[in-house]
């Protein structure tokens, strides 16, 4: 069952953004830019590279690595000026583009070839990029919602209400991870029809 | 307590880098299948961050503010790629290099480090760390061997009971104080 579904792989890829950079609603929309920047580059550089012949497994990963993580460290650097971004979320916005999700459907052209058991189309790599940016929205909504009581910085909640504080840290982001999972799991047991999209 | 040993401290347990800062917690959710027999793979990770952690503290100390990432970055690609040249991490995980699990921990090592401002301060922060993460990869062993044999609901393992947890032990980590 492990990695069966596609929100599972999509934890899995993008666990470090979606743990350190969804604690608040600006965090996530950050995260959802820096992503979005970093896989344009990383797309770029694989699209010049597979026109090249013969580029080495090692020099492939190693360019697009750098290239993911140049493009994310910058981005976090104009996200910062334009977001209310948390000062712990910084650290992990920049770093976005060594996750695994950056990557995903950019296996060089003789891997796809090799029809590995596990290599992933693009078709496939676009969905999971789609299920990772709602991940992302989704998680900083309800971890800024029940950690701080607000949306965006502005109180939303009844004042009389005292926030689980822990949601915005990492037992909250650790549990909301773990249940999405399991909730994954539970609804395709007694929904199969839905495996395919889930 | 010294600033120092404060450091370490912090890096091993407030600062941890699977529960806490969760640079880890991909490469152990995934990597350690048993508690057999892991325990030299975690060695080797947890040598990696710690040199990783070094020279791309150096590297990024000895070079302009501007230029820094860039001491980070390789720091990082060569500590991977010297888990790679001792047979560590083969093979392909989702179409991916298995080496790309470890490379946000690997880079993420020095960039902690050097928060924590000079160099004897960011050495013992990163042996803390290394410590830490040998530690959770050996338990998260033993977890996931526990899991595969218990008498539950196949929904529950693997994945949810890895990350629920980690949430038990990030909130028992969030205990911790030294001063």
């Amino acid at each position: 069952m492990d990695g069966k579904y596609k929100v599972e792989k999509v934890v899995l890829l993008g666990l470090i953004p979606l743990l350190g950079a969804t604690a608040t609603v600006p965090n996530a929309v950050a995260a959802v830019g820096v992503s979005l920047g970093a896989g344009l580059v990383v797309a770029i550089g694989a699209h010049i590279m597979g026109r090249m012949k013969n580029v080495p497994a090692m020099t492939w990963w190693m360019v697009l690595i750098t290239l993911g993580f140049g493009a994310s460290w910058m981005l976090t650097g104009a996200a910062i000026t334009f977001l209310p971004l948390r000062s712990s979320a910084v650290i992990f916005l920049r770093l976005v583009g060594v996750s695994p999700i950056i990557f995903v459907g950019w296996q060089r052209n003789d891997d796809e070839k090799s029809e590995t058991a596990d290599s992933m189309s693009r078709n496939e790599a676009l969905h999971l990029w789609g299920l990772y940016l709602v991940t992302l929205l989704k998680l900083g909504v309800i971890r800024e919602i029940l950690g701080s009581g607000t949306f965006w910085g502005n109180l939303i909640t009844p004042a009389f209400t005292t926030p689980a504080d822990f949601f915005a840290g990492p037992i909250g982001a650790f549990l909301l991870l773990g249940a999405s999972v399991l909730g994954i799991r539970f609804v395709a047991r007694w929904k199969p029809s839905l495996e395919g999209i889930l | 307590m010294s600033d120092a040993a404060r450091a370490f401290f912090n890096g091993m347990l407030i600062e941890n880098p699977v529960f806490m800062t969760y640079f880890g917690a991909l490469a152990v959710a995934l990597l350690p299948k048993r508690a057999h027999g892991s325990s030299t793979t975690a060695i080797r990770l947890g040598i990696a961050f710690f040199l990783s952690a070094l020279v791309g503290v150096a590297l990024a100390s000895a070079v302009p503010p501007v230029v820094a990432p860039l001491g980070f970055l390789f720091a990082g690609l060569g500590a991977t790629g010297a888990l790679l040249h001792f047979g560590e991490l083969s093979g392909t995980w989702h179409g991916l290099p298995r080496g790309l699990i470890v490379v946000p921990l690997m880079i993420g090592a020095p960039v902690l480090a050097m928060q924590h401002g000079d160099l004897t301060m960011a050495v013992s922060h990163a042996g803390g760390g290394a410590l830490g993460f040998v530690g959770a990869f050996l338990l998260f062993g033993a977890i996931r061997e526990t899991v595969m044999v218990a008498e539950s609901r196949k929904e529950f393992k693997t994945t949810p009971v890895i990350l629920f947890s980690m949430a038990l032990f990030s909130l028992a980590l969030s205990g911790f104080l030294f001063w």
